[in-house]
């Protein structure tokens, strides 16, 4: 294990403060984008296919790309805004500095939640494909608990022991994993029309009609939910304003390509009626080939995605977690930083057994969609966020890593996609989304009338800009 | 086999967890809480180095 104080930039850090124990600026742009596809990519694997079920496989192809516009936009506006709001914490630090202190209270709350519950199911889903490993091994009896522990305690003991090490073995499983995708586009010879896919008989109009698409958008957030966990890694790059935007923008490129490749392959090897409730149907389409070669990279392949993305959102959560302590919105005991490995030690550990106990319930369909409408509170912040950011800060009044084209247009998109898709998510989850809105108002509530009172207001704002405009 | 797994399993996770709750024990006791806490946010090191160009559009 790496000791991250043998790393120079630690050495010239602790040479500039010495009495300062701050994170590490270890990290590059292939770490950038291993956090952000890392935690996405077991969505190709699992989730996506239930847009199937809704919408049928075009409705499921049309919310493939709808979606992947919508996180497209996510990557762009976050790209500018955390190449410039370069701290830790992503979003969170992002919207204290441009909304205020309640927004980003939860804001941090959406993150934590978010990257915790996506945890929990990723672990689920290691120990569920253990399990199938056993029962095809003769032992039909396995107890996934052990196993569920098991990650999670693994991957939170290699982010407690520095950072670099931990993103740099996301960077390996994660590009294996999708390596394993492309593998399996490339086993079913999709060059040869009808050799292996038969999309010309699996195929079929809507089933549901236009209203099914809509149904399927929720769903398709399973293709991308996660790549905004580039900009916790903010305070750790070493050059935040080309390593963010870099690392998020060939990040979503990336995981468009997956997930077009995923729904091809899929679609042309299952019929809409089984791949809509599968799952895990990248295993599944592997098995229809026969090949038992392809058939074992998709299983190492799911192994390696879900583990990549519990990996990922324990540094996410912890660093969000971590930010709030650090600013007194949460006790500021969670501010600490390991002296040796500089790492947020304290949010590590305070998180795993809040991981267990979700993970341990066993549920991971409704551990998913919590998570999944916290991400999706997460994205209407953004919107929001960067007009304010451009109104108050114009460009040229400070400098930015990164700008974006097109302004406004992405944020309007972003904000109707935003709509829709709660719109889809009601149709499905309705009493679940509207339990989280209680949720958030009444922390909300704790918050205003209690928590605030601890935070040191002016010890917050740390960003060396101009008073905005119109203040 | 997978029973000695489950076993295995249940015991290197009590390890790991162990592992980093004394270690955590030990980094408080030998350091002032003051040390520990004295992260700041990141700052803007675009601001800092005024070297860095703004970047164009797109």
């Amino acid at each position: 294990m790496v000791d991250q104080t043998s790393n120079p930039a630690a050495v010239s850090g602790a040479a500039a403060e010495p009495d300062r124990v701050g994170l590490l600026r270890v990290l590059g742009p292939v770490h950038v984008w291993a956090l952000g596809v890392g935690i996405v990519l077991v969505g190709e694997f699992m989730g996506w296919n239930f847009s199937v079920g809704k919408g049928g496989a075009m409705g499921a192809l049309i919310a493939c790309w709808v979606i992947g516009l919508l996180y497209t936009c996510v990557a762009m506006i976050d790209s500018e805004v955390t190449s410039t709001v370069a701290a830790a914490g992503g979003q969170y630090a992002q919207a204290k500095h441009i909304m205020g202190p309640l927004m980003a209270f939860n804001v941090g709350l959406y993150l934590v939640m978010a990257y915790t519950m996506l945890e929990a199911a990723d672990a689920l889903i290691v120990g569920d494909l253990l399990t199938i490993l056993a029962e095809q091994t003769g032992y039909d009896a396995l107890d996934p608990k052990p196993f569920v522990i098991l990650i999670i305690s693994m991957l939170a003991f290699l982010n407690y022991r520095g950072v670099f090490m931990t993103l740099t073995l996301n960077f390996i499983i994660t590009a294996a994993a999708f390596v394993t995708i492309v593998i399996l586009f490339v086993g079913v010879q999709p060059w040869t029309a009808g050799a292996v896919l038969k999309h010309s008989d699996l195929l079929t109009d809507l089933p549901y009609g236009w209203i099914g698409v809509i149904a399927a958008f929720q769903f398709g957030i399973w293709y991308y939910l996660g790549i905004e966990g580039t900009c916790q890694a903010a305070e750790e790059v070493r050059s935040p304003s080309r390593s963010l935007p870099l690392g998020t923008m060939t990040g979503i490129m990336t995981l468009l390509i997956a997930a077009t490749l995923t729904w091809y392959v899929c679609s042309g090897l299952l019929p809409w009626e089984y791949l809509g409730q599968a799952t895990v149907p990248l295993y599944d389409a592997a098995r229809m080939t026969g090949s038992t070669t392809l058939q074992v990279f998709l299983f190492v392949g799911t192994l390696f995605a879900a583990t990549a993305s519990a990996n990922g959102c324990i540094n996410d959560a912890s660093r969000a977690w971590f930010s709030m302590g650090r600013d007194r919105y949460m006790p500021h005991w969670f501010g600490a930083v390991h002296p040796r490995y500089r790492t947020p030690y304290r949010s590590i550990l305070f998180l795993i057994p809040i991981a267990v106990s979700f993970a341990f319930t066993g549920l991971l369909d409704q551990v998913i969609t919590f998570s999944i409408l916290s991400g999706l509170l997460g994205y209407t912040f953004m919107p929001i966020n960067m007009i304010m950011f451009r109104r108050k800060w114009p460009l040229g009044s400070i400098r930015r890593g990164y700008v974006h084209p097109f302004h406004p247009i992405p944020a309007i998109v972003l904000m109707l996609l935003c709509i829709t898709t709660f719109f889809a998510t009601y149709l499905g989850f309705g009493t679940q989304l509207l339990a989280m809105m209680l949720f958030y108002v009444v922390v909300s509530l704790w918050f205003s009338m209690h928590r605030y009172k601890y935070v040191r207001r002016a010890d917050q704002f740390t960003m060396n800009w101009p008073k905005p405009q119109g203040y | 086999m997978w029973i000695l797994l489950e076993y295995a399993a249940w015991a290197a996770s009590a390890c790991l967890l162990l592992w980093m709750l004394v270690d955590a024990a030990r980094v408080n006791r030998e350091y002032d809480e003051d040390t520990l806490l004295s992260s700041r946010e990141g700052i803007d090191e675009l601001l800092e180095h005024g070297d860095v160009p703004e970047a164009r559009e797109g």
